[in-house]
C-alpha cells in the first residue's frame, strides 16, 4: 500500500515537472530557443506569492498579481533581449538565454539574501481512499495540471491564435509573407510560458514547505529533461503533440525521482533522471535532425 | 606556415615573461599572496583555453569544465596522499591520471549529446556539474563537504608556467592542423562536414575529451596550489566564469582568451569591493559583449590597436593643422 500511495504521490508532484516543461517546450518550438530563464522565474513567482500572501492577500488575487508581474517581465526580456538577438545567430541567443538566467539569479541572491524561506500552507489535509492516503495539495495540483494542459491544447487546436502559433513554429519565413505579425506571436507565447511558470510556483507553493533562491536551477534542468523525454526537439513543428509529450515527461520524471528516493537514496534521483535521458537519447538519437 | 608556428618573437616572449616573472619573485617584488594569484591566473588560463577549444573551436557549449575541474582534483590528491614517493615522481603521474579520469568521464557523458545534432550537451553538462558536487558531499569523498586539508604543496611557478605553455602551445598547433580545421568546420555546418567524408562523431567526443584532459590537469594543479579543496569551490559559477572568460576574450581567439583570462582573474584581487559581485559583473560584461562586439574585446587586438592609433593621430593632425 505504501508504494501505491507513493505513486499516487509521485503523479501529483509531477504536475510542477509538466508546467514548467510544457513552458520549456512553447519556447522550443516558437522560436528554436531553450529558455533558461523559466527556472528563474519559476523561483521569483514563488517568492512573490509568499510576500503576497504575508501581506494577507488571498491567495487566489495574490496568484493572480504573481501572474501578472511574471508575464510582464518576461515579455520584457523577450523584447529587449531576445527579440534583437534571435534574429542574427541561434548560438549567441542560447549563451545569452543561460547568461540572463544566472545573472537573474544572483541579483536576486544579492539582493535578498539566499536564506531558506518558510513558505506558509494554504491548504492543508488529506484525502483517503480506502487505504491510500492522498495530500489534499497534491490533489488540487494535479486536477490544476490537468485543466490548465487542456486549455494550452484548446487553444492550440481550436482558436485563431493557436492556428497562427502553429503557423509560426512550422515555418516563420512564410508567415510573415502572409500577413502574420511573427514577433507579436512571439510575445505572446512568452505571456503563455509566465502563466504556466505562475501555476506551477503556486502548487510548488501549496505542496512543499521551505525554498531557496537556488532550488530553481534544478527544477528548471529536472523540467527540460522532462520536456526531452517528451519528445522536444523530436516532434518540433506539431505544437499540439508536444503539449501532450510534455505532460507525460513531467509526470515520468516525478514517478523516476520518487521511486529512487523510496527504494535507492535522496542524493541518487538526479543522476537517475539525467541516466534516464542520457539512455533516450541513445536510442532515439536517430530521430533527431 | 611552419615559420609560424615556432617563431622565435613568441618563444622569446615567453621566455621574457618567465624570467622577469621568476626574477620578481625571488628578489622579493612580488610577495607569496600575488604569486598566488599569478598561478591561478595560470591554470585559469588553461581552463580558459581548453573551454575555448570545446565551445569556440567546437561551437558546442559546455558547463562542466568545473565539474571535470574537481575529477582531476580530488583524484590526483588522492593519488598524492596515497603515494610516498618523492613529489617529482608522483605530481606528474597524479597530475595525468586526474586528467584522465576527467576525459572519460568526458567520453561518457558527450556520448549520448553528440550523437545528435544542437546543444543538447549544455543540459547535460549543467546538470553533469551539480550531480558531481553533490556526489562528493553525500558520498562523503575525500572529507566530503568540510573538503580535504593536508594537501602537499607541488604546485610552484615553474611547473605551472611550464604546463600551461605546453597546453596552450599544443592547442594552439591541434588548432592549426587538419584536425582543429576540419573541427572549426563541424561548427560552422556539421551535415557538410560529414558529406565530405569526415567522421564528425568521433571528432566532437575526441574534442570535448581532450577539452576535458586539460580541465582536469589544471584541477590537479589547482588542488595542490591552494592545499585545501572543498566540492563548492567547483560548483557552476566557476564554470559560468570561465565561460563568461571565454566570450568576453573572443569565441575561438587563443590570444584573447589568454588575455581576458589574466585580467578577470586579477581584477576582482585588486578592487575589494568587486569580489563579492563577479559572478554579477562577468554574466553582465558576457552578455554586453555578445550583443555589441559578438567577435570578442580582445581577439581582434590589432583592429582595435590600430582604432586608438587611428584616434591619437587624428587628434595629433588636427593639432598640427591648428
Amino acid at each position: 500500500m505504501n508504494l501505491i500511495s507513493s505513486i499516487i504521490n509521485s503523479l501529483l508532484a509531477g504536475g510542477i515537472y509538466a508546467l514548467i516543461a510544457l513552458a520549456f517546450t512553447l519556447g522550443v518550438n516558437i522560436c528554436s530557443l531553450i529558455n533558461f530563464v523559466n527556472g528563474e522565474l519559476f523561483v521569483i513567482c514563488i517568492y512573490i506569492i509568499n510576500l503576497c500572501v504575508n501581506l494577507r492577500i488571498p491567495f487566489i488575487f495574490s496568484v493572480i498579481i504573481t501572474m501578472i508581474i511574471c508575464a510582464i517581465s518576461n515579455m520584457a526580456l523577450e523584447f529587449y533581449f531576445y527579440r534583437p538577438i534571435l534574429k542574427r545567430n541561434k548560438f549567441h541567443s542560447l549563451i545569452v538565454s543561460i547568461g540572463l538566467a544566472f545573472l537573474i539569479q544572483n541579483v536576486f541572491v544579492f539582493i535578498f539574501g539566499d536564506d531558506p524561506q518558510n513558505l506558509s500552507d494554504a491548504v492543508i489535509g488529506t484525502l483517503m481512499f480506502g487505504s491510500i492516503e492522498i495530500e489534499y495539495s497534491l490533489f488540487i495540483c494535479f486536477i490544476v495540471t490537468l485543466a490548465l494542459m487542456f486549455a494550452v491544447y484548446l487553444l492550440l487546436k481550436c482558436t485563431k491564435l493557436g492556428k497562427m502559433i502553429r503557423a509560426v513554429s512550422e515555418n516563420s519565413d512564410s508567415t510573415a509573407l502572409m500577413g502574420i505579425n511573427n514577433d507579436k506571436i512571439i510575445l505572446i507565447v512568452f505571456g503563455i510560458c509566465s502563466i504556466l511558470l505562475t501555476a506551477a510556483a503556486s502548487l510548488f507553493y501549496m505542496s512543499i514547505s521551505v525554498t531557496d533562491p537556488y532550488v530553481g536551477t534544478m527544477i528548471g534542468l529536472r523540467s527540460l529533461a522532462a520536456a526531452i523525454i517528451g519528445g522536444l526537439g523530436i516532434i518540433s513543428g506539431s505544437i499540439p503533440e508536444s503539449v501532450i509529450g510534455a505532460i507525460a515527461g513531467g509526470f515520468i520524471v516525478g514517478l523516476i525521482e520518487t521511486l529512487t528516493r523510496t527504494y535507492i537514496s535522496t542524493q541518487m534521483s538526479d543522476i537517475a533522471i539525467f541516466l534516464i535521458l542520457a539512455v533516450y537519447l541513445t536510442v532515439n538519437c536517430k530521430k533527431y535532425k | 606556415m611552419k615559420k609560424k608556428f615556432f617563431s622565435p618573437k613568441i618563444f622569446l616572449l615567453i621566455c621574457l615573461i618567465y624570467v622577469i616573472s621568476i626574477a620578481a619573485i625571488n628578489f622579493g617584488f612580488i610577495n607569496s599572496y600575488w604569486e598566488g594569484i599569478l598561478k591561478i591566473a595560470l591554470i585559469n588560463i588553461i581552463l580558459v583555453v581548453s573551454l575555448n577549444l570545446a565551445t569556440g573551436i567546437l561551437g558546442q557549449l559546455s558547463l562542466a569544465h568545473s565539474a571535470f575541474m574537481a575529477m582531476g582534483a580530488y583524484t590526483s590528491v588522492m593519488i598524492t596522499k596515497f603515494f610516498t614517493a618523492s613529489g617529482w615522481l608522483e605530481f606528474p603521474f597524479a597530475v595525468i591520471c586526474g586528467g584522465l579520469v576527467a576525459m572519460f568521464f568526458a567520453v561518457f557523458i558527450s556520448y549520448p549529446a553528440m550523437k545528435i545534432p544542437g546543444n543538447y550537451l549544455l543540459i547535460i553538462t549543467l546538470a553533469v556539474n551539480e550531480i558531481v558536487r553533490n556526489f562528493i558531499i553525500n558520498f562523503n569523498i575525500a572529507g566530503g563537504s568540510t573538503g580535504c586539508r593536508g594537501i602537499a604543496h607541488y604546485s610552484n611557478f615553474s611547473a605551472v608556467y611550464i604546463i600551461t605553455v605546453l597546453i596552450v602551445g599544443f592547442i594552439y598547433l591541434l588548432i592549426h592542423s587538419k584536425y582543429g580545421r576540419a573541427t572549426i568546420c563541424i561548427s560552422q555546418n556539421e551535415m557538410l562536414t560529414k558529406s565530405c567524408g569526415v567522421d564528425t562523431f568521433s571528432y566532437k567526443i575526441a574534442t570535448f575529451s581532450l577539452a576535458a584532459f586539460f580541465a582536469g590537469i589544471a584541477g590537479g594543479l589547482f588542488a595542490h596550489e591552494l592545499l585545501v579543496i572543498e566540492p563548492n569551490m567547483f560548483d557552476y559559477t566557476y564554470s559560468l566564469e570561465l565561460l563568461a572568460m571565454v566570450i568576453i576574450g573572443g569565441l575561438g581567439s587563443i590570444s584573447g582568451s589568454i588575455i581576458s583570462a589574466v585580467i578577470f582573474t586579477i581584477l576582482p584581487y585588486t578592487i575589494e569591493f568587486i569580489l563579492d559581485i563577479k559572478i554579477i559583473i562577468y554574466l553582465l560584461a558576457m552578455i554586453l559583449v555578445i550583443f555589441y562586439m559578438p567577435t570578442g574585446l580582445f581577439s581582434d587586438y590589432k583592429a582595435i590597436l590600430a582604432a586608438i592609433k587611428q584616434r591619437f593621430l587624428k587628434k595629433f593632425s588636427r593639432g598640427e593643422k591648428s
